[in-house]
């Protein structure tokens, strides 16, 4: 029988450092290649009516991104709905993306998300306003926790997991664009890019919430997810963040940009340095700096604004407090 | 609504009689334990009889060693879904002596949610209480745990073993209560914060709940959901509030129009899970919610 205590410590950095450098590491090292530099754009956007489709777009052509002919599954991060939070990727950012991608030259842009914490999704969908921002820029709807599924092999097994069943919309897409929004979480530390592809989990297969990715460990789950769905393209939701005890009871942010890149880490080392959380202390950051992305801010190219324009200091609770940056 | 719904429905059967979430997909068991009842509810027994056969064909294929029930495309019995289908098997008449129903219901006794030892953790609640979760080694919810839970009290039979567990899903359940009433998937408070509780875990844990309506806890979840029944609108939430008040002998009619006009606009998302829940909601007043009723 576990104790809470250990629970809640089986994911701390040390461990996964370890398992990091043991021989041989939970992944096979053929599989990945941590690129010697990637790009991370900064864009401003102060407001979520601010034309995000052109700042989007005009992003995508800053860093190079080619959709042209791909089909492509964009998984904003939606949670629960309270009037007045930050808790969910805005609909504005999400419907400016699909526009944004289908201009292009995308084949095909769906919406896909499988909430871990509230399985209504009619209603989530409906309350958010996502709903009406689909049918407007006519963009269909996946729901992730109900999709039919596949089993497939874990990439990386930091889990102790081989397998997992996964949804067919998210395996058979050609790009899969992870949006969250960017906010502190008071297990993990940060919730960006990589966190958000717990919404990929199926909750009728594993339940509300995806319980299984607790018990074996959060940072491993988000490490093990990142390797098998291997995010094409992250579009972060910054225009206004989440701090404090996030990832729903929280309080709102302003900070004023959306972030873009191909490399999730890249993008989420980038996001965790500009609110002030080190991601070296961050362990699915630590591991995924490793196999996954580049986390070196020496080898992180900015497009865009300069991350110094945005650097502030979220508030997080204070079992967080000891992953703060230096100084 | 409830005739578009109905043909809605049996448009969407699979060809094994079974039904997926949404078009096109392989049956699960979900939304073919609803679309089983939201069909046969205030049926004739000729209906009822083809419809329960289907389902019980596809169960006896879907039922692991285990007794409980595997959803195709899972790796994983789902244990909350296993109470739901002993629950739709109940409402069939299927009887308790057939051997799939009597192997599920042995197997929903048996399930059990992992335990933790509570340290002082920033979740409080009781994690010594073992109810159900959603799959094996994973943690008690109110959801398995409100479907097993109502779906071992529905049983005929009731051996020692099951008044057992039909103690700890109760207890589970009063140890959740969120602190102005109803439930919230999990937690009532995480990190010194009260968490709210939701319409449809609400609905859930009440129809769970049903025989023990004079307890405190109870009369409150069930003010919170008179109180909040309109506060979400989704064909899940305003289905179950109206089985939920119903089976409480308390007024639906708003929560049916607003399960109508929230019809017209998002038609279920055309899920068949969804779609079954608001067509059995919808006919409430000829069946009167029979199917989770004690």
């Amino acid at each position: 029988m576990l104790t809470r205590r250990e629970v809640l410590t089986l994911p701390f950095a040390a461990a996964l450092a370890a398992s990091c450098r043991r021989e041989p590491p939970p992944f096979d090292e053929s599989a990945f290649t941590v690129p010697r530099r990637s790009a991370v754009g900064l864009f401003p956007a102060t407001s979520y009516d601010a034309g995000l489709d052109d700042v989007i777009f005009r992003g995508l052509a800053e860093l190079g991104v080619d959709v042209r002919g791909k089909s492509v599954l964009l998984k904003p991060n939606m949670v629960e709905y309270e009037a007045g939070t930050a808790i969910n990727t805005d609909p504005r950012v999400v419907a400016g993306a699909a526009i944004a991608l289908k201009r292009a030259g995308a084949r095909e842009v769906v919406v896909g998300e499988g909430p871990g914490h509230r399985r209504d999704i009619e209603y989530l969908l409906t309350a958010t306003g996502l709903f009406d921002r689909m049918r407007d820029a006519s963009v269909r709807f996946v729901d992730l926790n109900h999709d039919a599924v596949r089993e497939v092999p874990l990439k990386s097994w930091f889990t102790g997991m081989r397998s997992l069943s996964l949804p067919v919309s998210v395996l058979a897409a050609d790009l899969v664009v992870s949006m969250p929004k960017l906010k502190t979480h008071h297990w993990a530390g940060l919730t960006c890019g990589m966190k958000n592809l717990f919404g990929c989990v199926p909750g009728a297969v594993y339940g509300w919430p995806k319980n299984i990715l607790h018990i074996h460990g959060i940072d491993q789950s988000i490490l093990d997810l990142t390797a098998t769905i291997r995010p094409g393209l992250t579009i972060v939701d910054a225009v206004v963040g989440m701090e404090g005890d996030g990832p729903i009871m929280g309080r709102s942010r302003d900070v004023g940009f959306i972030g873009i890149g191909t490399d999730v880490v890249a993008v989420d080392a980038t996001c965790a340095r500009i609110i002030g959380l080190d991601p070296e202390k961050l362990t699915y950051l630590f591991g995924g700096g490793r196999y996954l992305g580049q986390s070196d801010p020496r080898r992180i190219d900015q497009r865009g604004e300069n991350p110094d324009r945005y650097r502030t200091q979220f508030d997080v609770i204070d079992s967080i407090k000891e992953r703060r940056l230096a100084g | 609504m409830a005739s578009l719904l109905e043909k809605r429905l049996l448009d969407a059967v699979r060809p094994d009689g079974g039904w997926g979430y949404y078009a096109g997909q392989a049956s699960r068991l979900e939304p073919t334990a609803w679309a089983a009842m939201a069909l046969t509810a205030g049926a004739d027994a000729i209906k009822i009889g083809v419809r329960r056969s289907a389902m019980t064909r596809l169960f006896s294929a879907w039922q692991q060693g285990s007794g409980l029930l595997l959803d195709p495309g899972s790796a994983t019995p789902n244990v909350g879904f296993s109470g739901l289908g002993l629950l739709a098997m109940n409402a069939l008449a299927v009887p308790a002596t057939d051997s799939v129903s009597a192997r599920l219901r042995n197997a929903v006794v048996a399930a059990k949610g992992i335990q933790l030892q509570g340290d002082g953790g920033p979740i409080k609640q009781n994690t010594m209480i073992q109810a159900w979760s959603w799959i094996d080694g994973t943690f008690s919810w109110v959801e398995p745990t409100a479907w097993c839970l109502l779906s071992l009290k529905k049983s005929a039979t009731r051996d020692a073993a099951a008044t057992a567990r039909i103690g700890d899903g109760e207890a589970m359940l009063a140890d959740r209560v969120c602190q102005p009433g109803g439930w919230n998937y999990g937690n009532s408070n995480a990190f010194t914060q009260d968490l709210r509780p939701y319409v449809s875990t609400t609905a859930l844990g009440l129809l769970a709940m049903q025989d023990r309506r004079s307890t405190p806890a109870v009369a409150r979840s069930l003010a919170w959901l008179e109180q909040h029944a309109l506060s979400e609108l989704s064909s899940m939430a305003l289905s179950l509030a109206a089985i939920a008040l119903t089976v409480f002998d308390r007024p639906a009619d708003k929560v049916l129009d607003a399960l109508r006009v929230n019809e017209e606009k998002t038609a279920s998302l055309d899920n068949a899970h969804l779609m079954a829940m608001a067509l059995y909601a919808s006919t409430l007043t000829v069946h009167k919610a029979r199917a989770f009723r004690m």
